[in-house]
This record gives C-alpha cells, structure tokens and sequence, in this order.
C-alpha cells in the first residue's frame, strides 16, 4: 500500500489505518510511517480527529433499571413459551390447522385466575352503567340475516343473528364513543383519534382510533375472540389493572392487533393469546408491485420480505443461515399458510406459529 | 490477525455455541454484554426509548426462540445489530418516521450532549474541533451518519457495515465517501481554526 499519496479520505477508507487510529493496532508501523513521512502528518492527524470525533459521540445509555426489567420480560415471555407444544404430523391441512391453533402466549396474563361467578355478560355491563335506562338504544337481531346498523358518528356495525349491540345516547360521542355488544359483529368505524371507540364485550374491551374488525362474544361461550381486517385496534380485559387508564387516554395501549391478527380471551382463565386469523389476506393497503408472487431463483430473504409487507406478518429466521438459499416458486393465488409451507418444503425447513409470528426453522441450504 | 484478536472471536463463538444449545447463562452474559450498545445503536436511528426497548426485547425473545436455528457466528454484536435494525424499521415503517429508501432524509434533531469519552480525549484545540466535526456529522443525511457511525464508532468492517445496512458493499463504501467529500468544507474549517490559534 502507497502511504505516501493518501489524502485523508484514503486514510479514512484503508482499513488498517481505521484500527490503528481506532484501537492502537499496528503501533510501530505507522509511528515508523509518520517518522519517515512528515509531509503526510497533516492528514493524519485530521483523520485521527475525524475517528475521535465519532468514537466521542454523545452515548444514549439504557439506565441500569431498564437494562434489568428489558430482561425480565424476556425470560417471564420465554418461561411463558417453554416447553413449546410439538405437534404430531398428521395430515397437511390438519397440520396447518394445528399451526393456527394458539401457543399460549404470556400477553395479558393475569395472575390470579379469577373464579366463574366474575363473568361479565352484556346485561351486567349496561346495568353497570349509571345511565338512565330511557337512554339505552339497543338492537336486537333475532332473524337469520345481518342486520345493519349506523350509528350516529356514521360507523356501521353489521350484526350476525342472536346478537345484541346497545349504546347510551346522551354519552356516545362526547368523549370517546362506548358500545356493548353480544354475538358476532363486524364493525367498520369512522376514525377520530379524539374519541377512540370502545367496544364491551363480555369481559373483553376493544379500543380502536378507525379501523374495521370483527369481534365473537356470544354468552356461553368458553372464548371471547376479536380479529383485525384493517387499521389496529388495541384489546384489553375488565380486570386489567391499568384498565381505567386505558379507558381514558387516546392512544392505542395494551395488546396491539394489526391486520391479519387475532385475540383469543379465555374466559375462564382469563388469558390472552395472540395469533394470525385462519385465512389471512393480503392488505389492501400494500403496493400492488408486491401482490405478485412469482420468482425465479430469487433470494428467499427477499421472498419473506414481501409476503411479511403483504400480508402485515413477521417473519422470524436465521439470516445468516438463508442468506445462500434461493428459490423459483410460483405463489401467486396461493393463501399465506400454503405460501409458507411451500418454501419451507424447498428449504427443507418447517415452522411454527409464535405470538402471531412465523418462525422458520432451518438449518440453512448449502 | 493477531491473538487477542483471535481469542475474542473463539470467546464469542464458545458464547453463542453454549446459547444455542439452550445455555440460559450464556444468554444472559449475551445480553448483558450488547443490551447497552443496541439501545445506543437503536435510539440514534428511532429517539423513542420505549419502541427501542420493544425492539430489543423482540430480538433476545425471537433469538431465544430461534437458538437452534442459528447460524455459527464469531461476532454476535454484528448478529445483533442486524436483527436489531430490521425489528426498528418494521416497527418505525407504520409510524412512518424515516424512509430507508431515500437517501437524504431529514435530520431527526438528535440531542447534543459531549460524553465523558469526548472530554477525555485530548485538550482544548482539538476539544473544538471535535465539536465542530461532530456538528458537521450530525448535519449528515441519516443514512450516511448511521454508515460513519457503524464504521467507525461501533468498528464494523465495511463488508459488515453493507450487511447490516441492507445493501452491497460498493454502495456502502460509496455512501461513507461521500460523507467524507461532504465533510471536506469543515476539515478546511478546521485547519483555519487550527492555523490561527497557531500563529496568532
């Protein structure tokens, strides 16, 4: 290497020199360097400078405190995990299914399991409230079709049979915007951040900004379930401690669901877990270059990419490990599950369903 | 490649091997060991402490997680970084407070504190030129300051700087050269700083 014609960039670009200047490596060599070029000393020394100027750089540091509660919630969610529910190899889609079905995740968990006579129906929710009664707009959906409802914020609600959704009407709109319901529903909510929309269901509360999903809360049921379709909405239970917190602020706090995902209440142990929806779609809101799915001896990090923006979905593998595999597949109409399987089946890898993410398991492709 | 050197990486290959079969000790030192400079690193690219504390809750659940699945490494603070960097910019992507395809962002008002390192280096002069330069850097597009940073303030290689950032190693050299072009109106500056605390 010609030193001796290196301006300070150069210096700044040759790796050696960046160690010594950095860590001291190489002393003797560029000391005897400097003795025998003491024209090069200027640039030397402004690409000394220039290193010290970004090793001194302002430090953001994670106080002591945060460090050592950042890591006790990832042993109490890793706890949570172990061991992990290994699932026979039965039939494809009844594997597949089985992938659906929730692992239990730490989300929400509550401590003491609360004994039955705690449920919450939707009569004790609207008895709860000191509302006068003569307020109280309620429908009733006892026919086998959906029934519609608007309600006066211009949201709309599509009601499945035996359901119920109410609201009082001197409250609904002047802060936030409260519902109860019961059964099935879809809800499609106008935004307004200044009034989140809460939603009652048995002892499940959803709080959204504008968004549209659908919740599952029938009376005798064992589970109360909600799922996204678009925007995020944000869940939380009646027993939640920060509950009231939740209630009046307006932001989305708690477990946040975006597209494609699901919560699951079990009412009886009052658990949460999170998992993708059965058939995922892909979002609407995702460019339409990345809708088609069809490669030809494409890096599989970039075909994880896309089907993660596509689908509103994370994708947890080994870089490292994937960085050499490459794939020709031809995805396109395909649902996310079956997309999943297929690459894996190339790489030779399985996966699983953790906390709604799809985690590869791999040992690389050689 | 001398031997410290050389035992440092079979320290951290020993490290990661005990974590990947499930050394629950081995982890906890990983994370003690990176926790500090992932924040560091994080909260320079996203000034939110608690998205940043998600993110690397996020990497050491998934790298638990994973552990079988990983590959061999001999620098697991280069592993972290990468995974760390792809956990903010999903997380930042929906808030949508930079853009990793454009090249000259805006500049997202980091505050500016001297850290003890910095007064501990040299006195007076430089002290001044070191701030000048540092108020040079920070005027840098995002993406080129977080290339100079991983470079020459974490120490990555550039093939490593290239990975981490997600695009080829040409790309990365040239985004540190231009920086450094850039920067060339302050090193003038500097000298003249330099020159007439000198002479006069």
């Amino acid at each position: 290497m010609n030193y001796s014609k290196f301006t300070t960039q150069d210096f700044l670009m040759d790796p050696s020199f960046v160690q010594w200047a950095r860590e001291g490596k190489n002393d003797a060599f560029w000391k005897t360097f400097i003795a025998n070029n003491p024209f090069k000393s200027e640039e030397i020394e402004q690409a000394k400078l220039f290193v010290n100027a970004v090793k001194s750089f302002p430090l953001f540091e994670l106080d002591a405190e945060s460090q050592e509660s950042l890591w006790e919630r990832v042993e109490q969610k890793i706890e949570e995990e172990t061991p992990v529910v290994t699932m026979p190899l039965l039939g494809r889609t009844w594997w597949v299914a089985a992938c659906v079905l929730m692992i239990a995740s730490w989300l929400g968990w509550q401590t003491f399991k609360k004994d039955n006579s705690n449920s919450v129906t939707y009569e004790n929710l609207i008895t709860a409230t000191d509302t006068k009664k003569s307020d109280l707009v309620e429908f009733v959906n006892n026919t086998d079709k959906v029934l519609p409802v608007n309600l006066p914020d211009g949201s709309s609600v599509s009601l499945k049979k035996r359901s119920r959704l109410a609201y009082f009407k001197n409250r609904f709109g002047t802060t936030k915007r409260e519902v109860y319901m019961s059964g099935e529903a879809f809800f499609e909510i106008t935004k307004n951040p200044a009034k989140p929309f809460f939603v009652y269901a048995n002892e499940l509360i959803t709080k959204v900004l504008g968004t549209s999903f659908i919740i599952k809360a029938y009376p005798n049921d064992k589970q109360v379930n909600v799922s996204v379709k678009t925007g995020k909405v944000s869940v939380f239970t009646q027993f939640e401690a920060k509950r009231s917190l939740k209630l009046n602020s307006n932001e989305l706090d708690g477990v946040v669901l975006t597209p494609n995902q699901q919560i699951t209440l079990d009412r009886q142990e009052l658990r949460l877990s999170r998992t993708l929806i059965h058939l995922p779609e892909v979002l609407s809101a995702a460019d339409t270059e990345i809708q088609s799915f069809e490669f030809d001896d494409v890096p599989v990090a970039e075909i994880f990419a896309k089907i993660e923006k596509a689908y509103g979905v994370e994708i947890v593998y080994d870089e490292e490990l994937l960085s050499a595999c490459k794939m020709t597949a031809s995805l396109d109409n395909v649902p996310l599950y079956e997309k999943i399987e297929m690459i894996c089946k190339g790489l030779g890898a399985t996966y699983e369903m953790i906390d709604a993410k799809i985690v590869i398991e791999s040992n690389g492709c050689s | 490649m001398d031997d410290s050197k050389v035992s440092q990486e079979s320290e951290e290959f020993l490290l990661w091997q005990r974590f990947k079969i499930g050394d629950k000790e081995a982890f906890s030192r990983i994370y003690t060991k990176y926790a500090g400079i992932l924040y560091n690193y994080g909260y320079h690219m996203l000034p939110d402490t608690y998205l940043v504390q998600d993110a690397i809750q996020d990497l050491f659940t998934d790298l638990w997680r994973m552990r079988q699945n990983l590959a061999h490494t001999t620098s697991i603070k280069y592993y972290l970084f990468r995974s760390l960097r792809r956990k903010i910019h999903r997380l930042s992507a929906g808030e949508r407070l930079f853009d990793s395809f454009q090249e000259d962002d805006q500049d997202v008002g980091i505050p500016f504190v001297l850290s003890d390192e910095a007064l501990r280096i040299e006195r007076e002069t430089t002290d001044e030129q070191i701030l000048a330069l540092q108020k040079a850097l920070l005027k840098l597009p995002s993406r080129q300051l977080e290339a100079i940073r991983l470079r020459f303030f974490d120490g990555f290689e550039l093939d490593q700087v290239a990975d981490i950032m997600q695009m080829n190693e040409q790309s990365a050299r040239n985004l540190i050269q231009r920086s450094l072009r850039k920067l060339r109106l302050s090193f003038d500056l500097l000298v003249m700083i330099y020159l007439f605390r000198y002479f006069f």
